[in-house]
């Protein structure tokens, strides 16, 4: 199932915030989003998962426009994780991941009892929070919590899964878990993630594409080896790095300085 | 810990449900007995099965019984009213009464009641398009980048002075027919009989089914309308039904009994402390503890200062200011 974009062009107020953006998102990999603030990741994001339907141009899922999938249809093939969510105050994790069976019930029907159970039990143990599914989310860590709302975009058996920022706000080995858990539904279930990230050597080890956004635009896209480079670093984010390997061979950008 | 999970566990919600059905008949016992006569529970059920006899009877079958029906349906139709807007604008004091859609649906109701006060069976609908159109004015008023809490509050606030003004307006033009409408500014359940629960208990039926069947649209719409989107929610078509649900709940009360504010406000919130924010068990919940606070308070300001009758919206008000200052302290 693939994910693309068409022209897309995208005002805020009377801000142009994406002007004519084109990318295709591969099937089956990790793309991340990168960038620097305010370069309009997140808007490329929502405009993906179709959270936001306000812009000109087109998504195109499977080359059908977006928007004239049906809502809960596409909620079956695309899940989404935005920013900055709202937890309320006192349900259960598995009520939270339950809530992801959602685009399968309809005003009258409950959906298929067996099935979500399955799934939803599915979605607990890959994120690891089988031990949890009694608590109350709001009595979780930030990581914990994170991934119970990861749980609740796997419960609706998605073909493609967007993240924004899914480690933002968590200490290094929340981080660390939560690429790990999305490296893992890749590898096993073939699914196509597209995140937004912010940490560079993250997205590196984590993704098999990047997609770099800067003015309004794509600044470069391809493999981490191919788009990460020092002089790469200093045009788009203004810094001088330095390169070197770690004891696993992996290459690491250590940005240094500001350009003045 | 095995405790903290069964008090989160769908049983106790559902056995808390139990206790509120029981206070909700408690407070319609309590309501049909209590008064200038005391009619005893065993003669209430002779008289429902109709065998009752003598004066009480009377009393009961057509005085006591019928305000007692109006007084729990408006209950129910206020609690849910309340319940689903507090969801639906994501802010904890939405209230029919506080926001304006209880004035909206006053405005349009007095002027049906002194323009044309043949017409009563028109007073319920035009009501509602008054309701609808003080829901519609606060969305916009509100509506920038998004729905803030706040400004639903202010925009409510806005919408209900100026429909407040139009009240008076109408007052003074027809001061001839003004006492009618001046005990329903106060929200009072003094004389309502039959007639009056014909007008409200088809809406009460439809509005119940209506919220209940929203109950889960309800659930999704509270993690965001990002996440909600996410899921499939046609989010602004879900809003714009369930405000038009809450919005004839009101109206049809505000037609019967006038401007009774707080109920709104009050029940949802208490029974979201009881029974937690799952709108499955919430919507009920709130539903029955609507009836029982209801009746009992109209049974209390009947007896309490008899002979003479307070209407039961200044009591409401009195509990229930204080109540929005508490909330407005903790949530905003």
């Amino acid at each position: 199932m693939a994910l693309s974009v068409e022209n897309l062009v995208i005002e805020a107020g009377d801000k142009l915030i994406l002007d004519g953006v084109n990318v295709t998102f591969p099937e089956g990999r990790i793309t991340s989003v990168i960038g620097p603030n305010g370069a309009g990741k997140s808007t490329l994001l929502k405009a993906a998962a179709n959270i936001n339907s306000n812009y000109k141009g087109r998504v195109l899922l499977d080359g059908e426009d977006i928007r004239s999938i049906k809502r809960s249809d596409l909620a079956r093939k695309l899940a989404v994780l935005p920013q900055g969510m709202t937890t309320p105050s006192d349900i259960t994790v598995e009520q939270l991941v339950d809530y992801g069976r959602f685009p399968y019930r309809s005003w009258f029907k409950r959906g298929n009892p067996q099935e979500d159970k399955e799934a939803v039990e599915w979605a607990m143990q890959v994120t690891n929070l089988g031990h949890l599914a009694k608590r109350q989310v709001a009595s979780l860590s930030g990581g914990e919590r994170q991934r119970a709302w990861i749980a609740m975009a796997l419960a609706q058996k998605p073909r493609i899964l967007l993240l924004d920022e899914p480690t933002t706000y968590l200490d290094i080995a929340h981080q660390l878990e939560v690429l790990e858990i999305v490296r893992k539904i890749n590898m096993d279930w073939g699914m196509t993630i597209i995140m937004v990230l912010h940490d560079l050597n993250q997205s590196a080890k984590y993704s098999h594409n990047l997609v770099v956004i800067k003015d309004k635009g794509i600044r470069a896209e391809g493999s981490p080896q191919d788009v990460l480079t020092k002089e790469f670093l200093a045009e788009v984010f203004g810094v001088r790095a330095e390169s070197y390997r770690n004891a696993m061979g992996e290459e690491i950008l250590n940005p240094v300085a500001v350009i003045k | 810990m095995e405790k903290f999970n069964f008090m989160h566990s769908n049983k106790w919600r559902i056995s808390l449900l139990g206790v509120f059905a029981f206070l909700a008949l408690a407070g319609i016992i309590v309501s049909i007995g209590a008064g200038s006569v005391y009619i005893s529970p065993e003669e209430i059920c002779l008289s429902l099965s109709g065998e009752g006899s003598g004066t009480n009877d009377k009393i009961l079958m057509n005085i006591r019984l019928p305000r007692t029906i109006v007084a729990a349906l408006v209950g129910i139709n206020l609690s849910l009213s309340g319940a689903i807007l507090q969801a639906v604008m994501k802010n904890p004091l939405a209230d029919p009464h506080i926001i304006g859609i209880s004035s909206g649906a006053g405005l349009a109701g007095i002027m049906v009641l002194l323009m044309l006060p043949e017409s009563t069976y028109l007073v319920t609908p035009v009501a509602f398009i008054g309701a609808m159109g003080a829901a519609v004015c606060i969305y916009i008023l509100a509506w920038k980048n998004g729905i803030r809490p706040i400004r639903i509050i202010l925009a409510g606030v806005a919408v209900s002075a100026f429909l407040g003004a139009g009240i008076s307006a109408l007052m003074i033009f027809y001061s001839d027919r003004v006492h009618s409408a001046l005990m329903w500014m106060v929200g009072g359940l003094s004389a309502r009989s039959w007639p009056h629960v014909e007008m409200i208990y088809p809406y009460t039926i439809i509005g119940v089914l209506l919220a209940f069947f929203g109950a889960r649209h309800i659930n999704i719409l509270q993690l965001g309308d990002e996440i909600a989107k996410g899921l499939g929610l046609r989010v602004e078509m879900v809003r714009i039904s369930l405000t038009a649900v809450a919005a004839l709940l009101a109206a049809s009360a505000v037609s019967v009994v006038g401007l009774l504010g707080f109920v709104g406000l009050i029940v949802p919130h208490a029974a979201r402390l009881i029974i937690g924010s799952d709108h499955r068990f919430l919507l009920p919940g709130a539903a029955l503890l609507g009836v029982a606070v209801v009746t009992f308070s109209d049974t209390f300001a009947r007896v309490a200062f008899a002979p003479i009758e307070l209407p039961v919206g200044i009591l409401m008000a009195v509990f229930g200011a204080p109540f929005f200052l508490f909330l407005l302290r903790r949530e905003l």
